[in-house]
């Protein structure tokens, strides 16, 4: 059968893997303006939980609209909220049930969930990016496979914390796999960890550690992009084998 | 007949009951439940776990009497999470005994098959995250003052193994094994565990898990899970009286 299109090149394809990925910092960078009004409206002073009702009402007004979430918040930098060092306002979905994720952040407890260690925090917070965190297995949060999408909240120069977005990686994987199979080549969506996210093709596993980072002309690579969205992740494609019995 | 009833043995009326009991159970000794937590309310719970509100009331009340969930009445009452002091010596004890010398050298072999497997995977596939984590819990291994601290940080570093081997079926696996094991490995009966070899052994995983190195780290994972049997054999010879050649 002909192709119906020209097969696409890894640019094409990085740019339509990279519109969901921004579509969920678009709703980032909304929550992020409203800690940031929160704390204008403070002073810069310590905030209390009542100063983020209108966070927490775009959180749980968001969340059950968005098929492919299954957690939204914020998490704040220590120092922000008063009396408490450590503070997620952060909720899940599970179908259409919404609740508040509350995990124990006791810093003094040897159970604390202590996020500043996570890398979807601790890489937003030190290079001031946005984060694509996955997939992982997050059995203190979700329980599920999961992909985590984080960027830094600022406001005059004093780190506030981080705003994310769990998704489930069972949606996630079906949307990209059919963007990657707009290509003939055998297809890999890898992040910055150099692991594999998802793939068209049976010459990579998901999760898989790939031994560096694909670029064109290295190893099987013969055309390699980088999603457009600053995570560091990369779709790079290879000429196709073929399938040994 | 009797293929049919080992294929399919008959399930209990109060399993579900069971099985609710010991997933919160478990959660609550691996302290991934917040000490003071409430609970969703009862109609709530029966909903999320798909059973009647019966089931569920049934489950709270042995809950209550295990000392993990706590009950008050009135307009702020509900059920909240009580993490206790430590693990349950009397229960860890009683099951230990309970279990044959077969049994005991099966759970060992399929622990070992869950975790070496999992150190193998971890050490190709870990984050960074995750091996912050693996090194984490070796130093509150290190730490811990008391006996239930202990139990988590060794339960929680075998579980941390297996969510680095980004396998879900195999952290389930290793929760479930952890939440059987880790309570009777730490009995304080006999001689007393040599912490810091656990911690050393710890250690060493985790460097190999970070260096990338599958074989090593599966090969040490195996010789670590292995020596939990001399160690629950001696336990079991000296809680039934016998010599304990451990």
């Amino acid at each position: 059968m002909a192709e119906p299109h020209a097969p696409r090149s890894a640019e094409e394809l990085a740019t339509s893997i990279g519109a969901l990925v921004n579509a969920v910092f678009v709703d980032l960078d909304r929550l992020a303006l409203l800690v940031q009004a929160a704390h204008r409206e403070a002073g810069g002073g310590p905030l209390a939980e009542a100063d983020l009702a209108a966070l927490g009402d775009e959180i749980v007004t968001t969340l059950p609209g968005r098929q492919h979430y299954i957690g939204l918040g914020y998490a704040a930098a220590p120092g922000v909220m008063l009396g408490q060092p450590r503070f997620m306002l952060w909720w899940h979905r599970r179908g259409d049930q919404v609740g508040r994720l509350r995990l124990n952040l006791d810093p003094s407890n040897v159970d604390v969930y202590d996020y500043q260690t996570m890398d979807w925090f601790r890489l937003a917070r030190d290079d001031g990016r946005r984060v694509a965190y996955g997939p992982y297995v997050d059995y203190s949060g979700a329980d599920e496979v999961t992909i985590t999408l984080s960027l830094p909240v600022v406001a005059d120069g004093v780190f506030l914390g981080v705003l994310g977005a769990d998704l489930d990686y069972a949606e996630v994987e079906n949307r990209w796999i059919a963007v990657l199979r707009g290509s003939s080549r055998d297809g890999v969506l890898v992040n910055s960890e150099r692991r594999v996210v998802t793939t068209n093709s049976t010459r990579w596993v998901v999760s898989q550690r790939l031994a560096a980072l694909p670029a064109a002309g290295a190893g099987p690579f013969t055309d390699v992009a980088a999603v457009p969205d600053g995570t560091g992740w990369v779709v790079a494609l290879a000429n196709s084998v073929p399938l040994t019995p | 007949m009797s293929a049919f009833s080992t294929l399919l043995p008959a399930m209990a009326p109060t399993s579900r009951v069971d099985e609710i009991v010991e997933r919160i159970s478990e959660v609550i000794h691996l302290g991934l439940l917040a000490d003071g937590e409430q609970l969703p309310v009862e109609p709530e719970l029966a909903k999320h776990f798909g059973v009647a509100p019966m089931t569920v009331r049934e489950a709270l009340g042995a809950l209550r009497e295990r000392g993990l969930v706590q009950t008050r009445r009135g307009r702020t009452g509900g059920s909240f999470v009580k993490i206790p002091d430590g693990p349950p010596l009397d229960v860890l004890r009683t099951r230990l005994v309970a279990m044959t010398g077969f049994a005991l050298r099966d759970m060992v072999d399929e622990h070992a098959a869950i975790a070496t497997e999992a150190a193998r995977l971890a050490a190709e596939r870990a984050s960074t995250t995750n091996i912050r984590q693996l090194f984490t819990y070796t130093e509150q291994l290190r730490t811990a003052s008391t006996l239930g601290a202990r139990v988590r940080a060794d339960s929680r570093f075998h579980i941390e193994l297996a969510v680095a081997a980004q396998s879900e079926r195999l952290t389930r696996q290793e929760v479930r094994l952890q939440a059987e094991v880790a309570g009777m490995l730490w009995l304080p009966v006999g001689e007393p565990v040599d912490v810091e070899r656990f911690v050393g052994e710890h250690h060493e995983i985790a460097l190999a898990v970070a260096a990338e190195d599958a074989v090593t780290a599966r090969a040490l994972t195996e010789q670590h899970i292995r020596s939990n049997l001399t160690r629950l054999s001696a336990i079991r010879h000296h809680l039934t009286g016998g010599v304990d050649s451990g």
